[in-house]
């Protein structure tokens, strides 16, 4: 249904003799060629964010008009284009902790697009109550990290502990968020400047999980949504969920 | 029409995916694979190579700070790309008609960047690879002349309504009817009607 607070794009079109379907579809067309007024393209704008029908509309124009795009003879570039949109993103800012430096690029970039929150040392000695016969099995003599991985939008954690002498990485399970029987939930290490799968995440609450494996330190922990069984091509194919660091217990 | 060897589909998943996590050889793999099809594309709509390349960082910026947002199955990576350079150049195109008059668009040009934007060949349509876009430009042929050029400005030019009403010296209700009546029917001639 579409919010009928919101201006209505479709009342621009004034096409008489169209059902609702086919007014949605002119209002996105317009939209997505760009003949729409700025007030109406604002209003379509609210309801791709609220209506799985809109987007679904807009994924679709984008789709089919995109092919006239690729009739369009490539150009290359300036030379110095690359440089300037690096310098844009700060890769070129001095680097205070120089195994972390991307990792100050990498956490606003996540945080703008999946709600991503890194470890708050203040949810330290919550998390600390969860060892269970599972986590039992890191060794507890040895120096120990943690990474809490939270999903803004639905509440859910992933508890990560790695054990460095070990080299072993533990994996916490959560249920708060739902996840299709279709996909999986997959950690990853992303050190190198490389993502590098880890281990597909435990879907029940406090369920654990125990890799064998060698992490650096630096590497920055991240949890996105993939096909039932993980990515089948070695990199992350789904949006990420939460991105999150390791730090020394 | 051509389709210029576009980069693979599947390959731009897998960098999308990896940009989303903050991969800078990812990011640069895409830029140089992506962005002179972006860049030409920019360069057509906004006329000169400093607002192009303006738009093009723009484009990348955003890219990365947006990539996770790119839902495989929801659409083509490359359509999305080009979404990102269109909806960039149309922004611009509004800020510029804010400052300049634009009115005298000539017919002769809209008539010739009409041509080349049309233009189809038969050696062309055998090398080209792309069952989409051939469906798109059999779509196309099948609109009337005046809907098909209408839709065509819009889309590579980046004109309003009235700017193409000027141009064709038609009246800005009769445009607006030919692009949503041709958008319609470019719809049902692609299957896209439910």
């Amino acid at each position: 249904m579409v919010d009928k607070t919101v201006t209505n794009p479709q009342a621009e079109l004034d096409l008489e003799g169209l059902d609702a379907d086919q007014l949605r579809a002119a209002a996105v067309a317009e939209y997505v060629l760009g003949t729409l007024s700025p007030t109406a393209g604002e209003a379509c704008e609210a309801l791709f964010h609220t209506e799985p029908e809109w987007a679904e509309e807009l994924a679709v124009w984008e789709d089919r008009l995109g092919e006239l795009a690729t009739t369009v003879e490539p150009i290359a570039p300036p030379a110095g284009a690359l440089a300037a949109i690096q310098k844009r993103l700060g890769w070129h800012v001095a680097v205070v902790s120089p195994g972390r430096s991307w990792l100050s690029n990498l956490l606003p970039a996540a945080i703008g697009f999946a709600a991503a929150l890194a470890l708050s040392v203040v949810l330290l000695p919550s998390f600390m109550g969860l060892e269970n016969g599972q986590l039992a099995t890191v060794d507890q003599a040895a120096p120990a990290y943690i990474a809490v991985l939270v999903d803004a939008s639905s509440g859910a954690n992933w508890i990560v502990r790695y054990n460095e002498t070990g080299q072993s990485l533990q994996i916490r399970g959560s249920d708060k968020l739902a996840v299709r029987p279709d996909r999986d939930l997959q950690l990853w290490a992303i050190y190198d400047g490389k993502p590098h799968a880890v281990s597909l995440v435990p879907r029940s609450d406090g369920a654990a999980k125990m890799v064998e494996g060698d992490v650096p330190l630096e590497a920055t922990i991240a949890i996105s949504l993939e096909p039932r069984g993980g990515s089948t091509t070695g990199l992350p194919t789904g949006p990420v969920l939460a991105v999150g660091e390791l730090i020394s217990l | 029409m051509k389709n210029s060897s576009q980069p693979i589909p599947e390959q731009l998943e897998q960098w999308l995916g990896a940009i989303a996590l903050g991969d800078r050889s990812a990011f640069t793999a895409l830029y140089t694979a992506t962005s002179p099809h972006l860049f030409a594309l920019l360069l057509r709509m906004l006329k000169t190579r400093s607002a192009a390349e303006d738009a093009l960082q723009d484009c990348y910026v955003k890219v990365w700070n947006k990539a996770g947002s790119y839902q495989q199955g929801r659409g083509k990576p490359m359509a999305w790309l080009y979404s990102v350079a269109r909806y960039r150049a149309l922004d611009m195109i509004r800020q510029r008609r804010n400052t300049v008059d634009v009115d005298d668009v000539a017919e002769t040009d809209l008539l010739s960047t009409l041509a080349g934007a049309v233009e189809v060949t038969s050696a062309e349509q055998q090398a080209d690879d792309s069952a989409n876009l051939q469906r798109v430009a059999g779509c196309l042929e099948e609109l009337s002349e005046e809907q098909k050029r209408a839709l065509l400005l819009a889309y590579y030019e980046g004109y309003s309504h009235s700017e193409i009403a000027g141009g064709l010296d038609v009246p800005v209700g009769t445009v607006k009817s030919w692009i949503r009546r041709g958008l319609l029917a470019l719809r049902q001639c692609m299957g896209l009607a439910k």
